[in-house]
C-alpha cells in the first residue's frame, strides 16, 4: 500500500464534504461505526469548524457488536451530532448473507424518502473493493437506488454531476482516494476515537466491522493504532476477507450495489 | 508519499502493457514468482521473454478477486509514486479527468517507431484534449527502439513529426521531453541505454520525475478563492472556498465577484483552526468585513488591487462533444449559467492544430466561439487561473463539449 | 456455573426473552463481573430470517474469561423476534476461536 500525502487526502476531502453540504438540499452521511464512517465524521468537523452539519444514518440489525452500540453512544455524545437509527430486519438476500444485504437498503430507503434526503454521505474507498474502484465522488442513484456503473457522468473540473431524475439521489464519497493504510496513519494523526473491535484481543482482532454474525476476527496482535499501522506496512491479506458476504460471491457485490447497497 | 497521477496515452499496440511490466519488473514491483510465470507463459507460447505477461497475471488474479480497474498501474521511483491510468479513447480521457487535483497534470504519450506504425490523427487528437484538460506537461516516449536497430534517425523522425502539433496546441516547449525506450527489452526505462549513447537525456522515469517536480499550483499569483458558499460561524457567517491561486491573509482586502462587493478578511479557519493565512490548495473558512452579499456560491473572491475581468460574453475554444444550438447552458465553478447564444467565429482542427474556416461545431473537432452568457462571471485566461477559465457545455441535459477561455 | 444474578436473569430470559427481563439483564450488568462475551451461532451459521436467532447464544465471561453464563440472542416482542446484543452494551469481545474456550 502507498502511503498517500495525508494534507492532500485531507484538503480534498473537505473539500467535496463541503461541496456536499452546500450544492444539495438535504443530506444525511451513513455511519457504521467502522474506521471510515469515523474519520469521515472526524473531517466533516473539521469542515464545519468542530460541528457535524447534518444528520447521520445508522442502520441496526440488532445484532451488531455491543461494543458498536457502546461506542455508538459515546461518540454522539462527544462530537454532539444527531443520529437516525433505522431498523433493519434479518432476512434472505441475493447471496444469502441474511444480516448485511438487501435488508439494510431497505431501510435506508425507508429513512431516505422519510426525511427527504437528496444527499448521502457513504464512506467508501476506491482500494476496498474492485467493484468500488468504478464509483465517481458523486454518483447518482435512482428512486429505486439503482447505480448505473457503466453508464456515468463525467466529472469534470471538481464539477461533481448532479443530474439525475428528482426521485433518486446522490451518493457522496469523500474518503474514494483513500486506502486501508492512509485512513489508519490519520486516526493516529488526529487523534480519532475508533472502536475497541479493531484492537487485538487474544491474538485476533477485526479488520473490517459488520456484525456479530458476519464478521470474522482475523490473527493479529496488534493492540494499538500504531500497531495496526505495522501490521498493515507488511501484510499482504485483503481488508474484507473478514467479512463473509465477500467470500460468498465478488459479483454479487456488484449486484447489491447496484440495487442499492452502500 | 506523493502520488502523482499519469494519464497513458497512445494507441492499443504501441506497447503500453509492455512497458508497465518492464517498468514493474525494474522498480522491483514485480515479484520473483511473477516474473516466472511471466517467463513460463512465454515460453509455452513459444516466444521470448514478454514482459507484459507480467501486466497479464496481474489482471487475471485481480479478475478474480474482481478488482477490476486493471488500467491503473502503480509505480514507485525515489520519493514519488506514479498512477499509470491507461485512458484509450477521449471519452475515457474527459470522463477520468475527475479532478485537477487528483488527476494530475501529467501525460506519458507511448509512440511507436516502427516504421508502419508511427504518430496516428487518433493520437494527436487526444493530445489535443489532454492539453484543453489542463495536461501541461508531455513526456514522449519513443517505444519499440530495438526494431529500429537503436537509430537516432528514426526517433528523430518520430520526434519531428509532433514537436510542431504540440507547440501549436499550446504545450510549452520546456514542458516537453522526448525520450526513446525499448519497453520490451527494457532499454532506457530506469537506467540510461547503453544501446542508445547518442541520447543525452535521462531514462524515461527520471524524465517522469522532473516532469512531476515542475507541476503545482501558483503560489505568486493574485489571490483567487473559488467560494463554494456560506456556513454558519461564531460570530456570523463564514464564506468557504479553495484558493486557487496566491495566499490570503487576515488583513487583506479583497473583492467579491462578480458582485464587486469589497471587503476586508478578518478571520480564517483551515482545516478547523484559526490560521493567519490560507495557502493556494487549502480550504478556507472566512469571516468578512461588512455584510456578505446573497448567492456566493461560484463567486470570486480576489485581490482588490489585481481583480480578474468580469463579463457576460468570453471567447472559448471548446472542444466539441454533442450538437450545438439553443437551450445550451455553461456550468462553471460548481454553479449553471444559461447561454444567450453562441456565435463560432472559426474551426480547429484537432489533429494538425490549424485554423479552418468551417463554421459549423463537428463532434470530435473544435472551435473558437464566442458564448454569452446570461450573467456576469470572473473570467481569466485558462493559462492564468484555471479555475476561472473553464466551462462545460450542456444542451439539453446532454454534453456538448468543454471550453477554455482564450486571450 | 457460578450462582450469580446474571445466571438468574439469564434463566429468565431462557423462557422469556421480553424487553422488560432484557432491561433488568442490562442493569444487572454493570456490577454482575461479567466483561467479556461471545456470540455462538447455530444451524451451520446460516442466519436466514430473524426466526434462526433462537438457535443461537451468547456466552458471558468474568475477568478471567471464566464462563459464567449463557444467555440468549435475541428478544421476543409480541410476536417478533429481533436480536439483543445491543443490552450487552459494556461487554468486549473475547475473541476465542471454539475450540480454545472451556
Amino acid at each position: 500500500m502507498i502511503e498517500q500525502d495525508l494534507k492532500t487526502l485531507e484538503e480534498k476531502s473537505i473539500y467535496i464534504i463541503r461541496e456536499a453540504k452546500l450544492k444539495f438540499k438535504n443530506i444525511a452521511a451513513l455511519w457504521s461505526m467502522g474506521k471510515d464512517s469515523t474519520t469521515m465524521l472526524a473531517l466533516a468537523r473539521k469542515a464545519f469548524l468542530g460541528k457535524i452539519p447534518f444528520p447521520v444514518i445508522y442502520i441496526d440489525n440488532s445484532i451488531d457488536f455491543p461494543e458498536t452500540y457502546a461506542f455508538r453512544e459515546y461518540l454522539a455524545k462527544k462530537w454532539n451530532f444527531k443520529v437516525i437509527v433505522g431498523h433493519s430486519e434479518i432476512k434472505p438476500d441475493l447471496v444469502g448473507s441474511a444480516c448485511c444485504g438487501k435488508n439494510k437498503p431497505e431501510t435506508l430507503k425507508k429513512i431516505m424518502k422519510e426525511y427527504g434526503f437528496d444527499a448521502l454521505i457513504v464512506s467508501i474507498r476506491r482500494d476496498e473493493h474492485g467493484v468500488r474502484a468504478k464509483e465517481r465522488y458523486m454518483s447518482p442513484r435512482d428512486k429505486n437506488f439503482r447505480w448505473e456503473y457503466k453508464n456515468q457522468p463525467a466529472e469534470l473540473w471538481d464539477d461533481y454531476s448532479s443530474k439525475m431524475d428528482t426521485s433518486g439521489h446522490i451518493r457522496v464519497h469523500p474518503l474514494l482516494d483513500w486506502n486501508e493504510l492512509d485512513v489508519w496513519r490519520y486516526i493516529k494523526q488526529e487523534r480519532i476515537p475508533i472502536n475497541p473491535l479493531y484492537f487485538s484481543r487474544n491474538g485476533f482482532r477485526y479488520r473490517s466491522l459488520g456484525c456479530t454474525h458476519c464478521t470474522i476476527a482475523l490473527k493479529s496482535n496488534a493492540r494499538s493504532v500504531d500497531d495496526i499501522i505495522r501490521e498493515l506496512r507488511t501484510t499482504k491479506q485483503e481488508e474484507r476477507s473478514g467479512r463473509s458476504m465477500d467470500k460468498e460471491s465478488e459479483y454479487a457485490m456488484l449486484r447489491l450495489r447496484s440495487l442499492g447497497y452502500m | 508519499m506523493q502520488v502523482k497521477s499519469i494519464a497513458l496515452l497512445g494507441h492499443k499496440d504501441h506497447g503500453k502493457s509492455t512497458l508497465i511490466g518492464s517498468l514493474l519488473m525494474q522498480t522491483g514491483a514485480a515479484t520473483k514468482v511473477r516474473i516466472k510465470e511471466a517467463e513460463q507463459y512465454s515460453r509455452r507460447l513459444h516466444k521470448n521473454f514478454e514482459p507484459a505477461f507480467i501486466l497479464d497475471s496481474f489482471a487475471e488474479e485481480r479478475l478474480q478477486e474482481m478488482t477490476i480497474d486493471t488500467t491503473r498501474a502503480e509505480i514507485r521511483h525515489k520519493d514519488l509514486a506514479f498512477a499509470l491510468i491507461d485512458v484509450p479513447g477521449h471519452e475515457e480521457l474527459i470522463k477520468n479527468m475527475i479532478s485537477g487535483a487528483s488527476y494530475g497534470e501529467i501525460a506519458l504519450l507511448l509512440v511507436s517507431a516502427k516504421r508502419d506504425e508511427g504518430i496516428r490523427d487518433q493520437t494527436k487528437r487526444h493530445l489535443f484534449i489532454a492539453r484543453m484538460l489542463g495536461i501541461d506537461r508531455l513526456v514522449v516516449a519513443v517505444n519499440k527502439m530495438d526494431i529500429v536497430g537503436y537509430g537516432e534517425g528514426r526517433f528523430e523522425e518520430v520526434k519531428k513529426g509532433l514537436v510542431g502539433f504540440v507547440e501549436k496546441i499550446g504545450f510549452g516547449a520546456g514542458n516537453v521531453a522526448f525520450v526513446p525506450i525499448s519497453a520490451y527489452k527494457g532499454e532506457n526505462l530506469v537506467r540510461r541505454s547503453a544501446r542508445m549513447k547518442w541520447y543525452r537525456g535521462k531514462p524515461l522515469l527520471d524524465v517522469l520525475y522532473e516532469a512531476a517536480a515542475k507541476g503545482g499550483r501558483k503560489q505568486d499569483g493574485a489571490l483567487r478563492i473559488i467560494t463554494q458558499g456560506t456556513i454558519p460561524g461564531r460570530n456570523g457567517e463564514l464564506v468557504v472556498g479553495r484558493v486557487a491561486s496566491g495566499r490570503v491573509k487576515v488583513g487583506d482586502r479583497v473583492s467579491i465577484l462578480p458582485m464587486g462587493a469589497d471587503a476586508k478578511v478578518d478571520e480564517i479557519t483551515v482545516k478547523g483552526r484559526r490560521s493567519g493565512a490560507g495557502e493556494v490548495g487549502e480550504n478556507v473558512a472566512m469571516r468578512l468585513s461588512g455584510p456578505v452579499p446573497d448567492g456566493m456560491r461560484g463567486t470570486v473572491i480576489s485581490d482588490s488591487r489585481h481583480k480578474p475581468a468580469v463579463s457576460d460574453s468570453v471567447k472559448l475554444r471548446i472542444f466539441v462533444t454533442g450538437k450545438f444550438g439553443d437551450g445550451m447552458t455553461a456550468k462553471f465553478n460548481g454553479i449553471d449559467i444559461q447561454c444567450r447564444g453562441i456565435r463560432v467565429l472559426h474551426g480547429i482542427s484537432t489533429t494538425t492544430g490549424d485554423v479552418v474556416k468551417s463554421k459549423t461545431a463537428k463532434v470530435l473537432e473544435a472551435v473558437e466561439a464566442e458564448l454569452r452568457l446570461a450573467r456576469k462571471v470572473p473570467v481569466e485566461d485558462y493559462s492564468v487561473t484555471k479555475e476561472l477559465g473553464r466551462f462545460v457545455l450542456y444542451r439539453k441535459g446532454r454534453f456538448a463539449g468543454i471550453g477554455t477561455v482564450t486571450p | 456455573m457460578a450462582k450469580t444474578g446474571i445466571s438468574e436473569i439469564a434463566d429468565t430470559l431462557w423462557k422469556e426473552p421480553s424487553e422488560a427481563n432484557w432491561k433488568r439483564f442490562a442493569k444487572a450488568l454493570p456490577k454482575s463481573g461479567i466483561v467479556y462475551y461471545r456470540a455462538v451461532y447455530q444451524n451451520g451459521g446460516k442466519l436466514n430470517r430473524a426466526q434462526d436467532l433462537t438457535k443461537s447464544y451468547v456466552e458471558l465471561y468474568d475477568s478471567k474469561e471464566k464462563l459464567v453464563a449463557k444467555v440468549p440472542i435475541f428478544k421476543r416482542d409480541g410476536g417478533k423476534i429481533t436480536g439483543a446484543t445491543y443490552y450487552m452494551k459494556g461487554l468486549l469481545t473475547v475473541n476465542r476461536p471454539e475450540e480454545w474456550v472451556k
